[in-house]
C-alpha cells in the first residue's frame, strides 16, 4: 500500500469525523429539533395566551365600565375580542386560533368549521398544554386555554404538517451540512497532506533509500514547518549517520581484529574449550572438535557428561556442582573422555563459572593428556628401572667387594691346598680330603664368580664368537641331564658375531635353563632361539640403552610363569621363589650383570600359567671370531725373579710359596711404595711384577705408572679379586701385559707367567 | 416598646406623632389629620398606612412642602374602633383645625370617618377601604383608591375556573368589608362557572373554625376562599393544618398581602392565594413605584404592603390636586380628583361619578417558594399560578 501514511492519517480523521458527525447528528439534532419544537410550541402557547389576554382585557374593560353584566356590551366586546384574536393569529405563520363556546362549537373560523368538525380532541385540557388533536379533520397540535367569563375555549393550533416542516428541514440541514462539512474537511486535509506532507515525505523517503544503499543523499530544505524540521533533522541524521558509519567501520574493524584475535586464540588453543549450559554443550572450539571427533553441529546440544567416561562422571559432576555453588576454580580433575570413535583418552578438565548472554554457564577447559600420561607412566617405569638398576649397581658393588675379599681368602686356601697336594701322594689318606677341599674351594670360587658376574666383575676375556655354537653346546649339555623336558633349538643361520666371554654367557644360559626346568616340574618344552635383530631407537626403548643390531637369544618355557610382582624382582640378588636349598638367588642377578656387562640386555615376559620368555640381546660385533682352545696344562716350572706386590700378607705368603714352587725367585712388596723402592734398588734383577690392583695408599694403577717410569718395559701381571672391568681395564689399556683374577690356580699362574715372560723376551 | 405602648394607654389615649420634617421657613404648617390603628384587628395593615403617611410627610417637607408650607401630620390611635374614629376625626376637624384629612384603615372605619369628613366637606381619599357601601350614600367628597371589595376575588376565581377547578367554598368574617368581598366572590364564582358548595359567615374564629373546617373538608371543595382580617387568616391556616385539609386552591383576603406573612405563617403560607391592590415589585412599571419602594424600605426598614402603597398613592393624589388647585380649597380639590384619570405608584386612578375607584384593577398574588408572586392578571404575572394536586 503506497499511501499507507495518508490512509493512516486520513482514516482516523474520517473515522473520527464520521463518529463526530454521527455524534453531532445524534447529539445536536435532538436539542436543535427540540429547540425548534419548543419555539413552535412556545409560539403556539404565545398565540393562545395572547388570545386569552385579549379576552382578559375585554373582561377587565367590562369590569372597569361596570358593564360586565350588560348583554349588548358583552356581545359587542366578544366580537371585538374575536377580531383581536384573529389579528393575533394572523401575525403567526402557520399557527391559528379557533375559539369554541361552552358547547365546543366554533365561534371563529366558522366557514372552516362548517366544512368539517372544528376540533376532535379527547379530554380537552384547558391547561395550555400542547397535545395532538384533529382540527378541521386534519392532524394538528393544539394548546387550549379556557376563558371562564364567556365560557370560551381558546384553541391555538398548528397542523402537524406545518409543525414538522421546520423540524424536518432543520434535521436535513444539520445532517447534510455536517457530512458536507466533513467531506470538505477530508478533501482539504487530504489535499493539504498530499501537498504539504506526502510530497516532501516522498523526497525524504527517496533520499532515505539512497542512504540505505550507502549514498549519503540529503533533501533540499522545504521551509520551517514540521516537515521542514523533519527535512533538516533528516539531513542532520544523514550527516550524523555518515560520521557514525565511519566510526562504525572503525569500530567494526577493531572489533573484527579483536574477534579474529580471540577466534584465533580460541580455535588454536591447545585446550579443549567448551561452554556448557544446563549440562548441554553450546560451544566447542576447534581443539575440542578435533579431539572428540565430532563436528560443531553434532556436538552442540549434546549432554556434556555423555562425553565423559562413565567411571569419571561423578568426579566431573562433583567439580561442576562445586563450580556452580560458587567455588571459583574447582579442579582440575583428570578423567577419561570418549571420542566419537569410542576411544578413551585422558583429559585434564577444569571449569570456571561465568555468565553468557545473562545466563550462568560453565566454561570448561580440557587438555588432552593422553600422551603426557603415557610419557609419565613411561617415565615412572624408567625411573623404576633406573632405581632398580641403581639398586643392582649398589648391590653389585657390595657383591664385588665381598667377592674380592672372599677370593683373596680362597686364594690362600687354594694356594695352600695346591702346595700341600704337591707334597702328598695320592695314597695319602689326606689326599682325597685335600681334593675335596680343593673342590669346595672351586665351588666357592664359582659362587664368587656368580657374584662377580652379577657385579659385572666376572668378565675376564671377551672375544668375538658365534652364539649359535654356545647355545648348541649348552643346550646339548643341559638336555643330557634333564631328560623330562623337550628342548627345541631354533638357530638362525649366519648369525651375527658378538663379542663376549663364552664362559659367562654359558653361565647365563645355564642359569636360564635351570630356571626353566625348575618352572616345569612336571616336564615341558624349552624353546631356545637365536636371531639377528635390528632395533630402532623407538622400539628399543624398553630394552638396552642404545639402538642397533643385536643377536637375540630367546629362552621360552611352558612352565608356571610368574606374576607381575615376581617379574619385577627376578633380577634382584638373592631373590628366589625356590626353596632355600635349591637356589641362591644369584642366578638371574648374575645373568643380568653379565649381559649388561656385555652391553646387552636381558628381559623377561611372563604370565602365570602361560610360561616365561627371556630375551637376551647382545650387540653385534664386526670382529672375526678366534678359535682358541683353552687347555689347562699342568704347572710348568719357570725361572726369573718375580716382584709380588700385594697388601694382603696371606696373599703375599701363598703367592711367594706358589712362585717359589714354580721355580721363580720372589721379591715381595706389601705396598706400592715398597714395590717402587724394590724396583729402584733391584730393578735389573726383576723379570716380572705381579701387581695387586687394590691396595691402600698407592693403588695398583698409580704403582703401575710409577713402575713403568722406573722401568718402562718391565712386564706386569695385574692381579685382583675384582673383575677386569673398571680400573683393571684402564691399566690394561696403558700397557699392562696380563690379568689374573684371584683366586687363581697354580697352573693358571704358571701359564700366565710363562706367556708374559715369553712375549717379553721375544720383544726384546 | 411594650412599656411605651402601656404609657400611651394609661395616658391620654391619644398619640400624636409630630413629624420631624424640615419646616419651610416663614410659613405655618399645613396640618393633615388622620387616625391609625395601633391596636385591634387592623393594626397590621394600619401600621403600613401610618408609615407611608410619615414617609410622605418627610418627602413633602424635604421638597419644599405643600403650597410653600410645611406639612405636619396629626395622627390619633383609633384602636380599630369606629367610635374613636368618629371622635378623633371630629376633633381633628373642629379642634385641631386640620387643613387636610387622610383615611383610616378598613371599610368600617372609613365608613365612619367619611361621615364626619363629608359633613365638614373635606376631601377624603379612602386609601384603606374597598367596601362599596361607602359610595352608596351619595357622598361627594369620598373617593376610592382600592378596587372594590366585591371584585377582590374575581382574578382568583377566574384562575381556578381556567385551570379546571370546579367547586368552591366561601367563608367570611362578619364585617362590612369581608362580607362585601365574600358576596362578590360568591357572585363571580357563579358567573365563572364554579359550583359553590357552601357559603358561611362566621363570628368567632377560635370556636367556629375547627368544626367548620371539619365539615367543609368532607365537602372536598377544589377551592377554599376566606374573607377575613389577618389574625383570623393566620388562625385559619393553623386550623387547616390541624384538620389536615389541603384544598387545591386556598385564597385569603388581606393576610397574604402583608410582607411578613411568610415569616408568621411559615410553611403554611406556601401556595396561598390572596388579592392585592398592588405589590412592591420593582418590575411594575408605574411612575415612581421603584423610587417609593426604595424610599419606604430606607425609611422603615421593611418592604411596603399594598396598604402602604395605596396610602402613599392617596397622599400623592392629594398633594397633586392641591398643587393643581393651588389652594386648600376642598370643593375645587374634590372636583379635580373626580375628573382625574391618572397613574399613581400603585397604578391607574379613575373614579366613577359616585367616587368608586374604577381605574385600579386588583391583582392576585400567590406565595410560591417563600416568595410573593403576582399570578393575575396575566399581563402582570411574575410567575404562573400553582395549584395543589387533587390528592393533597
Amino acid at each position: 500500500m503506497r499511501h499507507r501514511i495518508l490512509v493512516a492519517i486520513l482514516l482516523p480523521v474520517v473515522i473520527v469525523g464520521v463518529l463526530l458527525s454521527g455524534w453531532a447528528t445524534t447529539a445536536l439534532v435532538p436539542p436543535l429539533l427540540g429547540f425548534i419544537q419548543n419555539r413552535t410550541d412556545a409560539g403556539l402557547k404565545l398565540v393562545t395566551n395572547l388570545s386569552l389576554e385579549k379576552c382578559e382585557h375585554s373582561f377587565n374593560y367590562l369590569l372597569d365600565l361596570r358593564l360586565d353584566e350588560d348583554p349588548s356590551m358583552n356581545a359587542s366586546l366578544k366580537r371585538e375580542t374575536l377580531s383581536e384574536i384573529k389579528a393575533v393569529s394572523d401575525q403567526f405563520d402557520k399557527i391559528q386560533v379557533i375559539v369554541l363556546n361552552a358547547h365546543y362549537e366554533a365561534i371563529s373560523n366558522v366557514a372552516q368549521a362548517a366544512a368539517s368538525p372544528a376540533i376532535a380532541i379527547e379530554n380537552l385540557n384547558s391547561s395550555g398544554t400542547i397535545v395532538p388533536a384533529s382540527v378541521f379533520g386534519r392532524p394538528a397540535r393544539v394548546s387550549v386555554l379556557y376563558f371562564p367569563f364567556w365560557r370560551w375555549h381558546i384553541v391555538g393550533f398548528i397542523f402537524e404538517k406545518d409543525y414538522h416542516a421546520p423540524i424536518t428541514m432543520a434535521r436535513n440541514i444539520i445532517i447534510g451540512g455536517t457530512f458536507g462539512l466533513l467531506l470538505a474537511v477530508i478533501i482539504t486535509a487530504g489535499l493539504a497532506f498530499y501537498l504539504r506532507v506526502n510530497q516532501p515525505l516522498k523526497r525524504i523517503i527517496l533520499a532515505a533509500k539512497r542512504v540505505a544503499v550507502g549514498q549519503w543523499a540529503k533533501v533540499d530544505p522545504v521551509g520551517k514547518d514540521e516537515i521542514g524540521q523533519v527535512t533538516s533533522a533528516f539531513n542532520a541524521m544523514v550527516e550524523g549517520l555518515e560520521v557514525d558509519q565511519q566510526k562504525i567501520k572503525e569500530i567494526m574493524s577493531a572489533l573484527a581484529e579483536s574477534e579474529e584475535m580471540y577466534r584465533v586464540i580460541t580455535e588454536n588453543s591447545l585446550s579443549q574449550i567448551t561452554l556448557v549450559k544446563d549440562n548441554k554443550i553450546i560451544f566447542a572450539n576447534q581443539r575440542a572438535l578435533e579431539d572428540s571427533g565430532y563436528s560443531l553441529p553434532e556436538i552442540v546440544g549434546r549432554s556434556a557428561l555423555t562425553h565423559i567416561y562413565q567411571r569419571d562422571r561423578s568426579a566431573v559432576n562433583h567439580m561442576a556442582s562445586r563450580c556452580l555453588q560458587g567455588d571459583p576454580a574447582p579442579g582440575p580433575v583428570e578423567c577419561h573422555y570418549v571420542t566419537k570413535s569410542g576411544e578413551l583418552r585422558w583429559m585434564e578438565l577444569s571449569v570456571v563459572p561465568m555468565t553468557y548472554k545473562g545466563q550462568p554457564v560453565l566454561l570448561a577447559h580440557g587438555l588432552d593428556i593422553t600422551e603426557r600420561k603415557a610419557a609419565f607412566e613411561e617415565q615412572q617405569r624408567l625411573e623404576s628401572r633406573l632405581q632398580q638398576a641403581q639398586k643392582l649397581e649398589a648391590i653389585g658393588t657390595l657383591a664385588g667387594g665381598i667377592a674380592h675379599d672372599f677370593n683373596n681368602l680362597l686364594m690362600g686356601v687354594q694356594g695352600n691346598i695346591s702346595l700341600m697336594m704337591l707334597d702328598i701322594s695320592a695314597d695319602n689318606p689326606h689326599h682325597e680330603r685335600l681334593k675335596n677341599v680343593r673342590q669346595y674351594v672351586k665351588t666357592a670360587a664359582d659362587l664368587t664368580q656368580q657374584l662377580l658376574g652379577y657385579a659385572r666383575g666376572g668378565k675376564y676375556e671377551s672375544k668375538p664368537l658365534r652364539l649359535n655354537d654356545l647355545v648348541r653346546q649348552t643346550a646339548r649339555m643341559f638336555g643330557r641331564t634333564k631328560k623330562e623336558i623337550v628342548i627345541q633349538v631354533d638357530l638362525q643361520p649366519n648369525i651375527w658375531i658378538v663379542e663376549a666371554d663364552p664362559s659367562q654367557i654359558k653361565q647365563v644360559l645355564l642359569n636360564l635353563y635351570i630356571n626353566a626346568w625348575q618352572a616345569m616340574a612336571g616336564g615341558g618344552e624349552l624353546h631356545i632361539k637365536t636371531q639377528n635383530v635390528s632395533l630402532a631407537q623407538e622400539a628399543f626403548k624398553t630394552f638396552p640403552e642404545k639402538a642397533g643390531e643385536f643377536v637375540c637369544i630367546t629362552v621360552t618355557d611352558t612352565g608356571v610363569g610368574m606374576d607381575e610382582e615376581t617379574l619385577q624382582k627376578i633380577f634382584d640378588p638373592f631373590f628366589t621363589t625356590k626353596q632355600r636349598e635349591r637356589g641362591t638367588g644369584l642366578g638371574l642377578a648374575s645373568a643380568y650383570g653379565i649381559v649388561k656387562n656385555h652391553g646387552g640386555g636381558i628381559f623377561c615376559q611372563s604370565k602365570p600359567k602361560k610360561g616365561t620368555i627371556f630375551f637376551i640381546y647382545l650387540p653385534r660385533s664386526e670382529k672375526r671370531p678366534e678359535v682358541e682352545a683353552v687347555d689347562m696344562d699342568a704347572p710348568q716350572a719357570g725361572s726369573g725373579t718375580v716382584l709380588l706386590v700385594d697388601d694382603e700378607e696371606m696373599v703375599l705368603n701363598i703367592g711367594q710359596e706358589m712362585l717359589a714352587y714354580l721355580g721363580y725367585q720372589v721379591l715381595i712388596a706389601q705396598s706400592g711404595q715398597a714395590a717402587i723402592e724394590i724396583l729402584e734398588q733391584q730393578g735389573d734383577q726383576i723379570d716380572i711384577v705381579i701387581l695387586d690392583m687394590i691396595m691402600p695408599g698407592m693403588g695398583g694403577a698409580e704403582t703401575f705408572d710409577a713402575l713403568r717410569q722406573i722401568q718402562p718395559h718391565i712386564p706386569v701381571l695385574l692381579c685382583s679379586g675384582y673383575s677386569i672391568e673398571g680400573q683393571a681395564s684402564r691399566i690394561m689399556e696403558r700397557g699392562c701385559e696380563g690379568f689374573i683374577q684371584k683366586p687363581f690356580e697354580l697352573e693358571l699362574l704358571s701359564q700366565q707367567l710363562r706367556e708374559i715372560l715369553k712375549n717379553a723376551s721375544s720383544s726384546r | 416598646m411594650a412599656l411605651l405602648r402601656h404609657m400611651w394607654v394609661i395616658g391620654i389615649g391619644v398619640f400624636i406623632i409630630c413629624a420631624a420634617s424640615h419646616p419651610v421657613e416663614g410659613a405655618s404648617p399645613i396640618l393633615v389629620g388622620a387616625t391609625v390603628s395601633r391596636e385591634g384587628r387592623y393594626q397590621e395593615p394600619s401600621k403600613m398606612i401610618r408609615l407611608s403617611y410619615r414617609l410622605w410627610e418627610k418627602q413633602v417637607n424635604e421638597t419644599g412642602g405643600l403650597l410653600g408650607r410645611p406639612v405636619r401630620l396629626v395622627l390619633y390611635d383609633d384602636k380599630s374602633q369606629k367610635e374613636l374614629v368618629r371622635q378623633y376625626y371630629e376633633k381633628l376637624i373642629v379642634q385641631d383645625k386640620v387643613d387636610l384629612v387622610l383615611a383610616p384603615y378598613s371599610t368600617g372605619l372609613t365608613y365612619v370617618a367619611s361621615e364626619v369628613t363629608e359633613q365638614h366637606r373635606l376631601v377624603l381619599l379612602a386609601s384603606g377601604a374597598s367596601g362599596e357601601m361607602i359610595w352608596q350614600r351619595g357622598y361627594k367628597y369620598v373617593f376610592g383608591v382600592y378596587g372594590l371589595a366585591k371584585r377582590y376575588f374575581i382574578g382568583f376565581l377566574d384562575l381556578t375556573a381556567r385551570n379546571g377547578l370546579q367547586t368552591v367554598v366561601i367563608l367570611d368574617q362578619d364585617t362590612l368589608f369581608t362580607r362585601d368581598a365574600a358576596n362578590g366572590a360568591q357572585a363571580w364564582a357563579g358567573r365563572l362557572g364554579l359550583k359553590i358548595l357552601e357559603r358561611h359567615t362566621y363570628h368567632n374564629s377560635e370556636t367556629e373554625f375547627p368544626l367548620l373546617l371539619g365539615r367543609i373538608k368532607n365537602l372536598k371543595p377544589d377551592a377554599l376562599l376566606l374573607c377575613s382580617y389577618p389574625p383570623d387568616g393566620y388562625r385559619f391556616l393553623q386550623a387547616l393544618a390541624k384538620a389536615d385539609f389541603h384544598p387545591r386552591a386556598l385564597a385569603l383576603s388581606i393576610t397574604p398581602s402583608l410582607p411578613d406573612f411568610y415569616e408568621k405563617a411559615g410553611p403554611l403560607a406556601e401556595g396561598v392565594f390572596g388579592p392585592s391592590q398592588w405589590e412592591p415589585d420593582e418590575r411594575i412599571p408605574f411612575p415612581g413605584t421603584r423610587r417609593f419602594i426604595r424610599a419606604f424600605v430606607d425609611f422603615t426598614g421593611v418592604s411596603p404592603s399594598y396598604h402602604a402603597g395605596t396610602a402613599f398613592a392617596a397622599c400623592q393624589l392629594l398633594q397633586q390636586s392641591i398643587g393643581v388647585v393651588g389652594a386648600l380649597d376642598h370643593p375645587k380639590i374634590r372636583d379635580h380628583i373626580a375628573a382625574l384619570d391618572t397613574v399613581t405608584v400603585i397604578g391607574r386612578f379613575k373614579v366613577d361619578p359616585q367616587g368608586r375607584q374604577i381605574g385600579h384593577t386588583s391583582i392576585i398574588i400567590q406565595w410560591l417558594n417563600g416568595k410573593k408572586e403576582i399570578v393575575y392578571p396575566t399581563k402582570m404575572q411574575t410567575a404562573p399560578p400553582r395549584f395543589n394536586s387533587p390528592s393533597r
